[in-house]
Order: C-alpha cells, then sequence, then structure tokens
C-alpha cells in the first residue's frame, strides 16, 4: 500500500485566497494512498521544506505530491528537498493549483474542489512512479558564439578569457556590428569606436577564438553537451592567407557607387571592400553581385593590382563543421526599414515620405554623419545638398508602440539615441535648433534620465510631446505638422533635416536561426528566453544561450551585461565534466528472447521525432544472426515530447516518468470523482 | 480594433461606457499621443484638440458633450488612418453628436453647424433626395439669416447648379419614416 | 464588349456638380460603359446623416442597396467621394458582397485603362495637373477604397495615361473643409485656400478632383478661399471626367466646363 505525503501551499495569497487550504488538507486525506496532507503557507521556503523532509522521513513516505504553483516554477525545488530526504526525486509530482485554479477561478468552493481533483490526479501518478536516474552525458568543452556585434564580442572574450574555445561566426565580412558603426555612446558621449575597435582587435589575437567571418550557420546537429555545428565560409574571393590588406585592389576597382550598408546608405563602396578602415579582419572580400567580373565576365582589374596574389574569383564555400558543448546566440537586430517595406507584415510610413524625401533619414544614418569615421567626416550635412542643416526635427517612436504598423512593443533604446542626437548636433551645430517629437521620454537607467534633461536643459533641445501626422517636402525643407499636446496647439515646423528614431525589429532571418537552434521565439520574432524573470540568458533549447537584441531591444550596457552572464552559463555547464540531463526520456520496448520487442521496425516514430533520436538497432539471436532491425531512443539528444508515443502503432515506445499507464490512471482517477 | 462595447450600456452609464457602446469603439485603447490632433483638419479651429476630446471621455466627464471640437469633425477620418492604436475617433465624434442632440448640449457656437446637419436629414426624410438650393433656404431660416448667401444665386442659376427640386422618392421617405435606432452589435 | 454598371448619380450630381454628371455620361459612351441609373436612388446621407442620425444613415443605405439589386448582378458605381464612402458603410453594414465602385476605379481597372489609351485623341501633353484626393476616396482605409490610404497613385497614373504631367502636390490627401460650407464657410476658406495655393505655387495648370464638394470648395468657393490665405490668381479645378473628356476630344460643352465658377482656359490645342 502506498505511503503518499500531501503538501498543500498557499503560496502567501495567490493560492489561499480561492482555496480552502485547510479544509482541503483535510478531503485530501480522504484520497486512498495518502498517508499524511498539511497545508502551509509558503512551501517552497526553508520551513517549508524542512516541513516535507520531516515527513517524508518520520511518515516514511514512498511519494510526495506538491500542491503548489506550476511545476515549472518549482518542481526542481521540491524534488531537491525529497532527494535531500532519501526519497528519488522522480517519486514527487507537483499538482499546479495556482495557475491551474486559484488564478482562473474565483468561486472559492469549486476552486477549493478542482484543487482536490488536480491532487488526486496526481496522487494516482505517483503511486505508479518509478524511480529514475538522470541520465550522464560527456561534455565538449568547447563553445560556439553566433554573432559578432558587441554581444557575440564579450561573450567570446569572456569564454576565452576564461579558458573555453570559442568558434565565434559572423555573417558580415567584419566584427563589430551595430555598434561599431555608432558615433558616440549614451549616456557617457564614450567614443563608440574607441571602446569597440580594441576588443575587436582582441577577438582577431586571442589564441582561443576561432574567428569565421562572412560566415553563416548551415546546420545544427546533436545536443547540449555535443553539438555538431556546420558552418558555411561563404566564398570570399579573396585568399585569407595571402592577403596582406594592403587595399591597392579597392583603390583600382572601376566600380566605386556601390551603397555603403556600414554608412547606411549614406556612403559610396568599391566592388571589392572592407566595410570600414577598422575592420577585423581587415581584408577585403568582393561583393559578387555587384562585381563586374562576376555579373559580365569582363574586368579583372583586382587580380592584375594583387601582389601576393590573393584575389581568387573561383573560390567556393566551403563548410566546416564545429563540435562544441553549448551555443551562444548574439545575431541581434535590424532597424526598421523606412524606405521601402523591408517585412510584409509591416505597413511602412508613406505618409512620412517613405524613403522618397531625401533628408529624411534614420537614427543610423545620422551616427554615420554624426561620425568621424563617416561619410562626412563628422560633419552634420544633409543628403540632399550637403548643406549644413539649421532645423533638425527628430520623431521618435516610429514603428514602435504602434499597432496599426504592425508593432506593439517599446524599442527602448530611442529615447536615449535621440537625447544623445540632439546633444552631438548641438555640439557641432551651435546655432542649430534641435526638436524631439515624443510620446513618453523612457529613460530608466543609470545616468539616463540625467542625460535626456542634460539635452534639454543644457543644450536647449526642445522637446514637443505629441507625434507628427505626417511630412512632406516643400521647397529645400521637409514640411513638418505635428501636435504638443502639452499646449494642445498644432505645430507645423519647417525642417532641414528630419530624423526617424525607427524600431528595433529582429534580424529578418531570425526565425530561420531559431529554427536550426530549436529555440522559440515571439510574436515579432525575437528569441524566446527560457523564463522572462528567472531565466533570461538560457532558451528552450538546453545548451543554447541568449546575448543581447536577439532576444529583445537591448541597448548596449544590458547586451554586454547579458553577453557575460551568457559567458557564465556555458562557464557553468562546462565546469563539470559530465551533463546530468531529466531522465524523462523515451524507450523503446525490450524483452526476452522469443519476442526480443513489440517493435516491428516500421519508424514511423523516425518520421515524427524533431529531435532525430531514433536510432536503428539490430536484435542479434545468441549466434549473432540479426533476428530484426527496431527502434532505439538515444536518450542523450530525446527531449521527452512523446510524439513516437502518439504515433506508435503497436504502443513499443514509452515515456519514462508520463507513462501510458500513469496518464491513464490520471484520467480515471478525474473519471472516478 | 476589436471590442466588445459594454453590453447595456444605459442614460445612466458612465460616458466612456455609453459613447464604447455607441460607436464600437475602446477609448481606453487612446494613449493620447495627438497624431490624431497633428493631422486634424480642425484640430486649431475649436475649443480643444481632438485628442483632447477623447481624454474627457476616457475621464468620463460630460464636458466633452458640450464641446464645440465635435461639431466641426468634418469626418475627413484622416485621424482614424493615422491612429497608432487603431482607435476610429471618426465614429467616436459621431457618438458624441448624436448624444449631444439627444441630451440638447450642443454648444451655442456649434449651433449652425448643428442646423446645418439637421435641416439636412429632415430635407432627405421629407423628399428622400437632397436639393443643395432647398437646404440653404431652409438651413438660412433656421439660423435666422434668410440672406445668408444669397449673392451665391445668381451664379449657381446661370451656370444651371440650381433647379427646383424634382419630386419625392416615395420609398426612401417612407424608410425615412420608419427608421429605428440601428441595433447595437 | 460594353461594360455595364448600376449608375449612382447622388444628389450633387442633380445640382451644384451637375456637370461631373454630365462628363461621367458623356465618357461613358466614348469608353463603352453602360450606365444603368439605379431606379429611384435616394440620398446617401453624406455627412450629416452619420453625424447625428445613425438610423437615417442606415436606413438610406439600406434602401440604395436594394434600389441597386434591382440592376441585377452588376457593380455600383459612382462619381461622388461621400456617396462612394457611404456606399461602402451601408455595404459593411450589410454584410452584402455587392461591388461598390468609383468612377476613378472604374478607368484604373487594367482592361479599361487599355480602353482608355486607345480612346485618346488629345493628348494633353505637357498639361501639367495637381491630383486631389481629399478625404473619402482613399479613407475609411481598406481593400475597397479606390487605392492606398497614404500613398495612392491612381488619380496620378490616369492623368498620365492622358499624357497630362502629374506634379508633386503633397496636401492631396488633406480636407478642403468639407460639409463645413455653409456653417463655417471662414473654415472652408483656409482649408481649401491652402490647396489652392500649393497647387498654383507649384506650377500647376489645374487641379483635378472627384468630388462635386471638393469641387464646389474649390471653384464655387475660390475667391474667397484665395483671399483667406492671401494668394493671388485663379487655379481651374477638373473633374476627373473632364480631363478624360478633353482627352477623348469631347468638347467644353459636353463636358459641362462652362458651369465652372473659374474659367477653364483651354488646356490643349482643341
Amino acid at each position: 500500500m502506498a505511503r503518499i505525503g500531501v503538501f498543500i501551499c498557499h503560496c502567501g495569497e495567490n493560492i489561499a485566497r480561492t482555496v480552502d487550504c485547510s479544509s482541503l488538507a483535510k478531503a485530501v486525506l480522504g484520497i486512498p494512498g495518502v498517508r499524511f496532507a498539511v497545508d502551509y503557507k509558503y512551501t517552497c521556503s526553508d520551513p517549508g521544506q524542512q516541513m516535507i523532509l520531516a515527513a517524508i522521513r518520520e511518515q516514511r513516505l514512498d511519494g510526495i505530491v506538491v500542491a503548489a504553483c506550476s511545476p515549472s516554477m518549482h518542481e526542481a525545488t521540491f524534488r531537491k528537498a525529497a532527494m535531500i530526504a532519501g526519497l528519488n526525486p522522480y517519486l514527487c509530482e507537483v499538482a499546479n493549483i495556482r495557475e491551474h485554479c486559484s488564478w482562473v477561478h474565483d468561486d472559492k468552493p469549486a476552486a477549493t474542489a478542482k484543487s482536490l481533483d488536480l491532487i488526486r490526479i496526481m496522487v494516482e501518478k505517483v503511486k505508479r512512479n518509478q524511480e529514475l536516474k538522470p541520465i550522464k552525458v560527456p561534455i565538449t568543452r568547447r563553445a560556439l558564439v553566433v554573432g559578432g556585434g558587441i554581444s557575440g564580442i564579450q561573450s567570446a572574450l569572456d569564454l576565452a578569457n576564461a579558458g573555453i574555445p570559442v568558434a565565434l561566426v559572423e555573417r558580415e565580412p567584419s566584427i563589430g556590428g551595430h555598434m561599431a558603426q555608432l558615433s558616440e555612446t549614451f549616456p557617457t558621449l564614450d567614443c563608440s569606436q574607441c571602446i569597440m575597435t580594441p576588443r575587436m582587435v582582441e577577438v582577431a589575437q586571442h589564441p582561443l577564438i576561432t574567428l569565421h567571418t562572412y560566415s553563416e550557420i548551415e546546420k545544427v546537429d546533436g545536443y547540449i553537451g555535443n553539438f555538431t555545428v556546420t558552418v558555411r565560409k561563404k566564398a570570399r574571393s579573396v585568399d585569407l592567407k595571402k592577403c596582406t590588406g594592403c587595399g591597392t585592389c579597392m583603390q583600382k576597382c572601376p566600380q566605386k557607387k556601390l551603397p555603403s550598408s556600414f554608412d547606411a546608405g549614406l556612403g559610396q563602396r568599391t566592388a571589392i571592400y572592407v566595410p570600414f578602415p577598422q575592420a577585423v579582419p581587415n581584408k577585403p572580400v568582393i561583393d559578387r553581385a555587384n562585381c563586374t567580373r562576376f555579373t559580365t565576365g569582363r574586368c579583372g582589374v583586382c587580380q592584375k593590382v594583387c601582389g601576393p596574389g590573393a584575389i581568387d574569383f573561383e573560390q567556393q564555400d566551403e563548410l566546416v563543421e564545429e563540435k562544441v558543448g553549448a551555443v551562444v546566440l548574439a545575431t541581434g537586430f535590424q532597424l526598421y526599414g523606412i524606405g521601402e517595406q523591408s517585412e510584409k507584415m509591416l505597413k511602412g510610413y508613406p505618409e512620412y515620405g517613405h524613403g522618397h524625401i531625401k533628408d529624411v533619414i534614420d537614427g543610423m544614418q545620422f551616427e554615420r554623419l554624426a561620425s568621424a569615421s563617416g561619410p562626412t567626416a563628422g560633419e552634420i550635412r544633409r543628403p540632399s545638398d550637403g548643406t549644413v542643416p539649421k532645423t533638425v526635427v527628430f520623431l521618435q517612436c516610429v514603428g514602435s508602440r504602434d499597432p496599426a504598423k504592425g508593432i506593439s512593443y517599446c524599442s527602448k533604446i530611442c529615447c536615449m539615441y535621440t537625447a544623445k542626437h540632439t546633444i552631438l548636433y548641438k555640439h557641432k551645430v551651435h546655432d542649430g535648433k534641435a526638436v524631439v517629437f515624443y510620446m513618453d521620454i523612457r529613460a530608466a537607467g543609470k545616468g539616463y534620465d540625467e542625460f535626456t534633461r542634460r539635452a534639454i536643459e543644457d543644450d536647449g533641445a526642445l522637446y514637443l510631446r505629441g507625434r507628427v501626422s505626417r511630412l512632406y517636402q516643400d521647397g529645400g525643407q521637409v514640411v513638418v505638422s505635428g501636435v504638443d499636446t502639452l499646449s494642445g496647439r498644432n505645430v507645423e515646423l519647417r525642417a532641414d533635416l528630419v530624423v526617424l528614431a525607427t524600431a528595433v525589429r529582429p534580424q529578418p532571418d531570425a526565425r530561420t536561426t531559431a529554427q536550426l537552434f530549436s529555440v522559440g521565439y515571439d510574436a515579432s520574432g525575437f528569441l524566446n528566453e527560457a523564463h522572462p524573470k528567472l531565466r533570461p540568458v538560457e532558451t528552450a533549447a538546453a545548451g543554447v544561450f541568449l546575448a543581447g537584441a536577439c532576444q529583445a531591444p537591448k541597448d548596449i550596457p544590458e547586451s554586454v551585461a547579458q553577453a557575460s552572464a551568457a559567458a557564465s552559463k556555458v562557464q557553468i555547464l562546462f565546469s563539470k565534466s559530465e551533463l546530468e540531463r531529466e531522465p524523462t526520456v523515451a524507450r523503446v520496448h525490450r524483452a526476452a528472447p522469443p519476442l526480443y520487442s513489440i517493435c516491428q521496425g516500421c519508424f514511423a516514430c523516425a518520421g515524427a521525432c524533431p529531435y532525430q533520436a531514433i536510432e536503428h538497432e539490430e536484435l542479434k539471436d545468441r549466434r549473432g544472426q540479426v533476428i530484426k532491425t527496431v527502434a532505439r531512443v538515444n536518450p542523450g539528444l530525446c527531449q521527452g515530447c512523446g510524439t513516437c508515443v502518439a504515433t506508435c502503432r503497436n504502443k513499443a515506445v514509452d515515456l519514462d516518468g508520463y507513462t501510458d499507464d500513469q496518464v491513464f490512471a490520471e484520467i480515471a482517477a478525474l473519471g472516478a470523482n | 480594433m476589436s471590442h466588445t462595447p459594454p453590453a447595456g450600456a444605459t442614460a445612466a452609464s458612465p460616458l466612456h461606457e455609453r459613447i464604447a457602446a455607441a460607436s464600437g469603439e475602446n477609448p481606453a485603447r487612446c494613449y493620447q499621443c495627438g497624431r490624431c490632433s497633428a493631422g486634424c483638419p480642425v484640430a486649431d479651429e475649436g475649443d480643444c484638440q481632438p485628442h483632447q476630446v477623447l481624454r474627457l471621455v476616457q475621464l468620463d466627464d460630460e464636458a466633452a458633450l458640450h464641446a464645440l471640437q465635435p461639431w466641426l469633425c468634418v469626418s475627413c477620418n484622416t485621424c482614424a488612418t493615422r491612429c497608432p492604436q487603431q482607435v476610429d475617433l471618426s465614429a467616436i465624434m459621431d457618438a458624441l453628436r448624436v448624444e449631444a442632440i439627444e441630451r440638447g448640449t450642443a454648444p451655442a457656437a456649434a449651433r449652425e453647424v448643428v442646423a446645418f446637419n439637421q435641416v439636412f436629414v429632415e430635407r432627405v426624410a421629407a423628399r428622400g433626395r437632397l436639393n443643395e438650393g432647398e437646404l440653404g433656404a431652409h438651413f438660412n431660416l433656421r439660423v435666422h439669416a434668410p440672406f445668408k448667401n444669397l449673392t451665391a444665386l445668381p451664379g449657381m442659376l446661370v451656370r444651371g447648379k440650381m433647379r427646383p427640386p424634382g419630386g419625392s422618392i416615395a420609398g426612401a421617405v417612407e424608410a425615412m419614416r420608419t427608421r429605428k435606432e440601428p441595433q447595437q452589435p | 464588349m460594353s461594360t455595364r454598371l448600376a449608375y449612382f448619380p447622388g444628389c450633387s450630381q442633380h445640382g451644384t456638380g451637375r456637370e461631373f454628371d454630365e462628363s461621367i455620361r458623356a465618357i461613358a459612351g466614348r469608353l463603352d460603359l453602360q450606365l444603368d441609373e439605379i431606379p429611384e436612388w435616394a440620398c446617401c446621407g453624406a455627412t450629416p446623416a452619420h453625424a447625428i442620425d445613425p438610423a437615417a444613415d442606415r436606413a438610406l443605405g439600406r434602401w440604395n442597396l436594394g434600389q441597386a439589386a434591382k440592376c441585377g448582378d452588376v457593380p455600383v458605381m459612382t462619381g461622388c467621394a461621400s456617396c462612394f464612402a457611404r456606399l461602402r458603410s451601408a455595404r459593411a453594414h450589410a454584410g452584402s458582397d455587392q461591388r461598390i465602385l468609383h468612377i476613378a476605379q472604374v478607368l484604373g481597372e487594367p482592361a479599361m485603362r487599355e480602353r482608355l489609351k486607345a480612346a485618346v485623341v488629345r493628348p494633353l501633353t505637357g498639361v501639367k495637373v495637381a491630383c486631389y484626393y481629399g478625404c473619402l476616396l482613399t479613407r475609411p482605409a481598406g481593400p475597397d477604397a479606390i487605392d492606398d490610404a497614404e500613398n495612392p497613385r491612381l488619380l496620378e497614373d490616369l492623368a498620365g495615361l492622358l499624357g497630362a504631367t502629374a506634379i508633386d502636390f503633397p496636401l492631396r490627401l488633406d480636407c478642403c473643409g468639407a460639409s463645413l460650407a455653409l456653417a463655417r464657410p471662414d473654415i472652408v476658406h483656409r482649408r481649401s485656400g491652402r490647396l489652392l495655393a500649393m497647387a498654383q505655387a507649384r506650377g500647376a495648370q489645374a487641379l483635378v478632383v472627384a468630388c462635386p464638394l471638393c469641387h464646389s470648395n474649390l471653384d464655387f468657393q475660390q475667391v474667397a478661399a484665395m483671399q483667406a490665405v492671401g494668394a493671388q490668381g485663379e487655379i481651374p479645378v477638373l473633374y476627373l471626367t473632364q480631363l478624360v473628356g478633353l482627352a477623348l476630344g469631347l468638347e467644353a460643352r459636353q463636358l459641362g466646363l462652362q458651369r465652372h465658377f473659374v474659367d477653364v482656359p483651354a488646356l490643349v490645342g482643341a
């Protein structure tokens, strides 16, 4: 006869408000097999856990049910307590009477009755639970970082400095990301290049970092501790070993008028190019889509002028395999495109000129105008005619907080970078006028509010609270029709330059990245953390961590902090020689001869398994003759989703911890009432 | 925007509920960014701006029913087209006008606009179609300015743009006579 | 092959917007459009009905859709922007799938563009026009409006088909003051004055409209409107269908050009 203990948590008032916990504890004693029941205010606290420990020992319990919050919250907590008391942790189950009951009901008697049902279900399950042992898997002590912006660089350096070899994969020809494009950074006005480029060099020089630039992730196999990642090194058309980075090829390239994406379209580059002078590696790449050699077959000047003979028009993409134990995704963000619609779901802003008015630019373009390394060498000059604008109007929340345009979230960084822009502008154009249209100033951060006040009080930016209805070109200026809601008056301004603080968007292929690594993503396409509060760096995929703006809009300090957090999570993972994994994995039936297994070897499960965890196994008789080939589950790969169980026609596969027997007993327990 | 208007808003319900029920819009969605006012052709012509009218509704302030601004609204729909929160302010303005008429709260400054709207609907109810000359004449009588706009008449006549009213559309007149308040969705 | 349409003229087309109706009928003849006037159509209710008496708005909408059905299974076509908007609203309330088209949409359909191009006998080469949409052709926004609410191209495209050049006219979506004409002419003058002054300043030889109320505010009220914004001179205001008619070689009288308050000079050598 089972000896089950039930612990009912009040969760402060979260549960007790709608569930009568003390009468529930009495009622629970009526469930067959329950020997002990008690209710307590905070079961997860130390006294609460001590209570569990004592009851297990004193009552000689062989299974426990904690009726509390979601198991995703505290199952691990209670299982650990059970283990300390000498009970196999898998003999502890959680009945969720908070999310599944008290939070969603308000009728106390009904909610109490439902809680009793939920507990009865778990009691029936626990009676059938088996002792399970964690699965141990070896760890490859090497990490992959995807994305070479500030987040990826930070993670890679932290890991490498901790002695962990790192492969850093960057899609662009150089690492550096968006931060390398910035002029100064808020709230200190540090020069972005001055703090960024040394870190880029450190990456290049670090003996433990293998850098793959101009490369993308092709394929991901394996699981936590043992990933095999295939990296496609795109054909650069330049042999990095031979190239000295002298730059002659770029000087001689006749194709000189291509828009530079590093300069946000405001500058021009050649077809063979390095994105910017401080690039790492500082060696060029041929943009094959625009190179005359590749489009027409004529030309080849770069090859002729290259002394070391580094130009290789025949170069092919190369596939490289990286074996790693953990992955940090730091794939970053893109800015909402103000010109042609960059994403189908978004409607764009034709009322703001739709990218047709030359002197309506976005925030990154303003960064390039303000940057000493930019196309105007740091002078603020209009794209249309190169004159210095005397009135600059900044519009915040272009795309952000605008459900009508398809984006409801706040992009978080725009309030701050707009304040920075006004300050930079006023520092460069003393008689200029900076006007900002804003809805709210969101400046929560160390020194942030002070920074926006500085823009207003010391540098004289005029902040108008309200939005702009539309922009249009009139003569050499842009007419801005807006409102100042604080005075209740419409404002029509003639601006020389308009800067749109456009929304932070996920990378266009963020969903593909998420799918490659089996990581979740939100409705916008930002990658999902495992828990918004307590596991902000982890993902649903074990061994895959997040850093930076790929998870949500973030500024540099936050990105760096998360990148270091991700690196330390990897180090925690690598601090053991072997990994322990949840043993709730599928198992294919095996029996003694002559049956061997009821598996027929149809491998429908293999097709259904999302994790490629089904393997073929040849069952042999004593003489070594193959009797039949059946399915076997690789416990290292299996994530315990149960899809194979549902697919198997022979019921030859079952899920440890969630066997058919257990699940049917749960259902029957509900029906029995 | 999908929003279930509070069922059974009555004359005693707070203003935001009455307006929500009549317009099908949720006034709470408005976050007061002012984009409606920024694009409104008459934002600065009235006693308060369009976003402020909506603010009064959010505050359950009956002053919204006494405001001039809704009467200047020309239903151009620019506000609704550009509202980031997809609030159809034009529909809310309709609801405010309807209730202001019912409660007799339209301000004196709106007298002529109110008269124009009422005379228009009355004329259509009488004939099924509108004759602009007749509309002008009745409007003048209603606002006690019999000679208003009269100088325009000869020009209109010469160009054949003013003609005596034709007959009535009997079916449409009947449809107008038996019209009922539209049922709440 | 002729295209049959259930024609909803609207009240203004029998009065101040008479030449709109005349020009629609005139070009329909040239373009093989068969217009079956909806029997006993009623006023659409315009702005006043929905503004103060939604029951009246719905009653008129139901009546008109019912009458339109008597023309058979053909699209309803109107020239008036307000009638167009009210018929769209009525259709939405009725949950009907009746197609409601504005004359500009009819002219803009691919086959019709071809027909139109072929029928041009007097191309408006070199004529600069400012295309004015006003409010209710593109708003409320939706797939059944004539074009995108913020970036419409239809009127400019049609003007281009006729050989004319559409100037950049940023105020093309701004309201003219609409139905405040009788009650608050001061506002109408200010709003319309801005539009006229900009069209003129940007070198347009004519404004092209597709709404009788816009036309009245911009043509009939033009002197006062120009005065209100301190602008000089005058600029003719043509209905889209009049512009089309001119390119098709129709005579000024057939298009009702003599009914305008601002004279329409010969835009092309007739």
